[in-house]
């Protein structure tokens, strides 16, 4: 029996041997597989932060630019409606002519003034161009000459302002006023727009 | 003692000795299997690439749903700024000609 049991201790001693080998290889390869799933995973993390944030980037483009064409439509829209209110003189656009040329005159100063305009405005420049005189004088405080230039402009309307030396000059043609209200109304223009009925 | 009792004694340590023997010969081959075992299981995890393939298939998959979510999401905005700026063109219009031409009613 003592014989028996040493055969059997051999036996034991390689199974459990054998169990231990097979035991350490699925460790082995347990530890294998999580370390590269875990490297595919942070590559895939690396991949996929860059994608998104590419995503989103186009995103945002695709988004500033459909505001941008909405905005440009807008101002399109505004030029046409400004344009056919000077192409039709109607009275707010005269009342309007009036304050920015007593307004451009306030602001350059000088005494001696010359206007000029488009043919249009000219026709009707002529017609107000002393009462014009009269009222930048009387807001002054002092006497002012003002004429209407010999030289026409071919925009659309409004004018450019100028002292008859040359020194100053502002240009106040609806071409230019369109152009400055694209400089300075835009963000304005878009929380209208964009956000308009919003509370 | 006698001899044949030293015979059978012999006989008997011979028949152990051969037993002992055999059953090393027996251990060596578990371990030997054992270890032929060992070595399979982990060139198998080696060259275990479907797995990763398919880890790989349902990241890719799952990153394009997040894509399409991105995406969706932007598509929607657009639609709403659209209809906002349809509904406050004329305004933004208005602000615009009011700039140009203070006089404008």
């Amino acid at each position: 029996m003592i014989q028996d049991a040493e055969i059997q201790e051999i036996i034991d001693e390689a199974k459990s041997k054998a169990k231990q080998l097979i035991d350490e290889a699925h460790s082995k390869a347990e530890i294998t597989r999580k370390a590269e799933t875990e490297k595919i995973l942070e590559d895939r993390r690396e991949t996929e932060k860059r994608q998104l944030e590419s995503t989103r980037f186009e995103g945002e483009k695709k988004i500033a630019n459909v505001k941008f064409q909405l905005l440009e439509g807008a101002l399109a829209e505004a030029s046409k409606k400004v344009a056919a209110s000077a192409e039709k003189q109607d009275p707010s656009y005269k009342r309007s002519l009036r304050k920015l040329i007593v307004e451009t005159a306030l602001a350059i100063g000088g005494q001696d003034l010359e206007l000029v305009a488009n043919k249009r405005d000219c026709k009707l420049l002529k017609q107000e161009l002393k009462g014009i005189e009269t009222e930048i004088s009387t807001a002054k405080g002092s006497s002012i000459s003002l004429k209407l230039s010999e030289d026409q402009l071919s925009s659309g309307g409004g004018v450019v302002l100028r002292t008859v030396d040359g020194k100053e000059i502002f240009n106040n043609t609806l071409e230019a006023r369109v152009e400055r209200a694209k400089q300075e109304l835009m963000v304005n223009m878009s929380r209208v727009l964009f956000e308009g009925n919003e509370q | 003692m006698s001899v044949e009792e030293i015979r059978k004694l012999v006989a008997q340590e011979k028949d152990h000795e051969a037993k002992v023997l055999k059953a090393r010969e027996e251990a060596a081959r578990i371990i030997q299997e054992a270890e032929t075992q060992a070595r399979k299981i982990l060139c198998e995890e080696a060259e275990n690439d479907n797995t990763y393939d398919s880890l790989l298939k349902s990241e890719a998959m799952r990153l394009e749903g997040v894509k399409k979510k991105l995406n969706d999401k932007r598509d929607t905005e657009i639609e709403r700024l659209k209809q906002k700026a349809q509904s406050n063109m004329k305004e933004a219009i208005d602000l615009v000609v009011k700039y140009v031409l203070p006089e404008q009613e």
